[in-house]
């Protein structure tokens, strides 16, 4: 009998949240007609997580758990446990009980009905206000900058169709980044509001720390979409700018009067010089992927989902998404 | 409840102890060197080998080893026809170990040997044990420079006291999944704790002829610190270069922005021309500075992101689930 649907919960010091988390999920699942697991990724928690998390497993069949040797960190826990997940339908969560294990279901259904990735909009958010700011402010730079909007990337509750999650790259910080990563490459995406509650035990263990990281994070997130899809173009938005600006010192120098003019064909040489670099670092990039079929495998995954998306766009329009 | 656990093969290594002595340059009369660490290791009880690994010929160690061998003792060199460094040695030195943990010591007293068995013994409950010297004995400037050496290694990110001792514990297993870097070799406990592993330290009594020992050359400091930075860099940002180019590029643009900002008031204000000022290059080679080290952290994105191939770096300890959904 193979398994349907597997819930990975990344779980760092919440001894105190995972029985009742556990016994919410069973509850939430009693109705479920296919096979499902739960799969508890203990990220080198200090507390006796590992020990309760054991003991649960022990007690409820459908518990699988893994231990880190030590912590590290979200995206390498969820990642753990999307990779041993054997369901088709990948469904994570946190382990803290903020997230409703009630909205699963709703989010499987999605998954059903056709969708490659279901998020979930935390629309009442139980966090201080602090963190509801910085969130929405990376939300609203993602959207910018990637071009997808997603309403609420930090929300850990998301449903994914295995064959997509199990191939997009997982380590840094990119799990935030699944629902944009999996746009751009073409999945379809729905975005359904979702229950949130106030922490019952403990703080937070995880959390966009500082916005700048969330800045730098989606810049290299952004470049590397660019560099899957064209290995040799990723820096050719930044080169051709830098060769404008070269060429502008250069003639604005030579127009000027002599006096002035060495400074601007300074400048120009030296943004000439910046752009003779860009164009060989991204022949260094062409390099590494032209020795590396990984990339060229996202490509073909971008390429696939696309032209599904492309053959229902027409008819169907997205849940909950305002554009 | 049927639990599958993945259980190891339990192989009886056919020595406890593989001692392994690089030669590299430095050494004590080896024969008094010998005795003493042969009777502080015999005092242990574990059976043991030692294994020299000259970085390159020295004919009066190998000719003691050789002897030493004829003479039934459980010791062996290795030579290296040319100088290769220390983690070369140690590397081979491991390579050729048959042991079930490995100890490192150094050709040159740095501890008393005395010591040997209280490092040895805490490798029941930890991975790797680190020896550091206690320098209560030694002369001022020794400490003065150990104590920097220290700091440095701190802001680096090691917790560890003394990382120019050179003797360290360690299981098998530790070496078989964390490489011996060259250059890298002195902060192998860094790099196994990244692996998950767990680390001890014991502080053993310096050994007096060390205390008196003038230390390395200036050169062999500066070395060390640039390694240190290296490897403080790979813990920080192995999975995340960009956020450092980054950081470090973006600070050079602000930088400019502000250096043009000033340029702009000086020009509007006060009316001193900004296009033939030197400071008006500085800005545009600030931005160009900024640009590149971010680039930087571009390419080493895509290099990761490339040379990932199926590896995880993390490090999974256990695997608790039913047998029978296996199937």
């Amino acid at each position: 009998m193979g398994v349907y649907l597997s819930v990975v919960v990344p779980s760092f010091n919440e001894e105190e949240n995972l029985p009742l988390l556990v016994e919410q999920i069973s509850a939430a699942l009693l109705s479920y007609v296919g096979n499902y697991e739960v799969i508890l990724v203990d990220d080198g928690s200090t507390d006796a997580t590992f020990a309760v998390a054991e003991r649960l497993a022990a007690q409820d069949p459908h518990l699988r758990v893994i231990k880190f040797r030590r912590n590290y960190g979200q995206t390498a826990a969820m990642s753990a446990g999307i990779q041993h997940a054997r369901g088709d339908v990948i469904v994570t969560m946190d382990g803290d009980l903020q997230n409703d294990p009630a909205d699963v279901l709703r989010l499987v259904e999605l998954i059903d009905s056709g969708y490659d990735i279901a998020t979930g909009w935390r629309r009442k958010r139980q966090d201080g206000a602090a963190r509801v700011f910085v969130s929405k402010i990376a939300n609203g730079i993602m959207a910018k900058l990637m071009g997808v909007a997603v309403r609420d990337s930090g929300c850990s509750l998301k449903a994914f169709r295995a064959s997509l999650i199990k191939n997009l790259p997982m380590y840094g910080e990119l799990h935030r980044f699944i629902p944009a990563l999996s746009r751009l490459a073409g999945a379809r995406l729905a975005q359904i509001e979702v229950n949130h509650h106030p922490r019952r035990f403990g703080v937070s263990k995880y959390g966009f720390s500082r916005i700048y990281k969330v800045m730098l994070d989606i810049l290299s997130v952004r470049m590397l979409l660019s560099f899957t899809r064209r290995p040799a173009a990723w820096h050719s938005p930044l080169t051709s700018v830098v060769l404008a600006l070269g060429f502008l010192s250069l003639v604005a120098g030579f127009a000027a009067d002599a006096r002035i003019s060495l400074p601007y064909l300074t400048v120009g040489v030296l943004w000439l010089s910046l752009a003779a670099i860009l164009i060989s670092w991204g022949m260094v990039g062409q390099l590494l992927a032209s020795s590396n079929q990984r990339v060229s495998n996202y490509a073909t995954l971008g390429a696939t989902l696309s032209a599904r998306v492309a053959h229902l766009r027409s008819g169907e329009d997205e849940h909950g998404n305002g554009n | 409840m049927n639990m599958a656990t993945v259980t190891k093969l339990k192989l009886t290594p056919p020595v406890d102890l593989s001692v392994i002595i690089p030669v590299t340059g430095r050494f004590d009369p080896p024969e008094t060197l010998y005795a003493s660490y042969a009777q502080a290791l015999k005092k242990t009880g574990r059976s043991y080998e030692i294994i020299y690994v000259l970085d390159g010929p020295y004919p009066q160690i190998s000719t003691m080893a050789d002897r030493l061998a004829e003479a039934g003792a459980p010791v062996r060199a290795v030579g290296f026809n040319r100088e290769f460094g220390e983690a070369a040695c140690l590397r081979e030195g491991t390579r050729r170990a048959i042991g079930g943990s490995i100890l490192f010591l150094p050709a040159y007293s740095q501890i008393e040997p005395g010591a040997i068995g209280l490092v040895i013994d805490q490798l029941k409950t930890e991975d790797i044990v680190v020896a550091s010297r206690d320098r209560k004995h030694d002369r001022p400037l020794n400490r003065l420079r150990s104590w920097g050496f220290e700091m440095l290694a701190k802001v680096a990110g090691s917790r560890y006291a003394d990382p120019g001792c050179v003797v360290r514990a360690v299981r098998r297993r530790v070496l078989d999944e964390v490489p011996i870097q060259d250059e890298q070799h002195r902060f192998l406990p860094l790099m196994a704790e990244l692996h998950g592993f767990r680390v001890g330290q014991v502080t053993v009594p310096q050994a007096s002829s060390d205390a008196r020992r003038p230390q390395h050359r200036p050169a062999v400091y500066l070395d060390v610190i640039l390694d240190l930075f290296a490897v403080a860099f790979l813990l920080r940002f192995i999975q995340k270069p960009f956020r450092f180019f980054g950081t470090v590029g973006a600070t050079s643009i602000v930088l400019s922005a502000l250096l043009a900002v000033y340029l702009l008031y000086e020009r509007q204000v006060t009316g001193v021309p900004m296009s033939d000022r030197p400071l008006l290059v500085l800005d545009a080679l600030l931005v160009i500075v900024g640009i590149q080290l971010a680039a930087i952290g571009l390419v080493a994105e895509i290099v990761l992101f490339t040379r990932n191939d199926g590896r995880t770096h993390y490090h999974i300890d256990t695997i608790v689930e039913e047998e029978k959904t296996l199937g």
